[in-house]
């Protein structure tokens, strides 16, 4: 019982709340891996790629988004981690 | 034949330090490969110089260049060539197909409706602050998880009401 209690509410673990749909091509913008910062705002503190259900992209505008990502990684224009050595 | 050659957009990044004419070696190099395989050079400049986001061979800067072009894509093959051949130059390089702008905005967005399950998802979960607030945080759970959590426990106080129990009793 206490053990229940202090296991944390059972199942009352959130995340974070769903944004608004957003639509890149309607903004004008278009998904370009040398965009910093557009992309930026697809990324976590850590850098990491934000899931559809945070940045409210569409599936299609998701994947091009996550492609500029890893591209501009690559080129050193986004780092991979905070920790890099 | 009468196809019409692909365009590419090539970016290279190389190092802050590098000496002029070995820059314009570079350069030229790829306007050479352009040329030998019938193509033609849209764009050849600098892009920008920049810091790194992170090092690479222990340079924390580089400057990036950037060569615009429409070629057959043996071109593409022979300037990774040439940018594999120079690594202590040429840091990175990519090359992607490139995309004219104005085409790809006036294209894109004028066929996607709205989809009825994002609409539904937008009015279920919108609140005053959620906007701001989580753009500033980033995807981190932790403290959205905080802030989110007197608002939350006014709609269903259950889960607050079964930790408080708890706690007496211990």
């Amino acid at each position: 019982m206490s053990r229940r209690a202090m296991g944390g509410g059972g199942g009352r673990r959130f995340y974070s709340r769903r944004k608004k749909p957003r639509d890149l091509a309607k903004e004008g913008k278009q998904i370009d891996y040398k965009d910093t910062e557009l992309l930026s705002q697809f990324i976590t503190e850590r850098k990491k790629i934000l899931p559809r259900r945070n940045t409210g992209l569409s599936r299609q505008e998701q994947r091009k988004v996550a492609i500029a990502i890893k591209r501009a990684r690559f080129m050193a224009l986004l780092p991979y981690t905070v920790t890099h050595k | 034949m009468a196809i019409e050659p692909r365009k590419y957009e090539t970016l290279y990044l190389v190092r802050p330090d590098i000496s002029p004419e070995d820059l314009l070696t570079i350069q030229n190099r790829v306007e050479q490969s352009v040329a030998g395989n019938g193509g033609e050079i849209i764009k050849s400049e600098k892009w920008a110089e920049r810091d790194l986001a992170y090092r690479i061979e222990n340079y924390t800067r580089g400057t990036y260049y950037i060569a615009v072009y429409a070629a057959e894509p043996k071109a593409v093959t022979d300037i990774e060539r040439y940018f594999n051949l120079s690594k202590n130059n040429v840091l990175r390089f990519m090359t992607v197909n490139y995309i004219e702008e104005e085409g790809k905005t006036a294209g894109a967005g004028t066929n996607v409706p709205p989809r009825p399950s994002e609409q539904e998802d937008q009015s279920a979960f919108q609140t005053p602050h959620s906007e701001s607030e989580e753009q500033a945080k980033g995807g981190d759970e932790q403290p959205q998880e905080a802030a989110e959590q007197p608002q939350e426990a006014a709609e269903q106080p259950k889960g607050d009401e079964e930790k408080t129990q708890g706690g007496d009793q211990s």
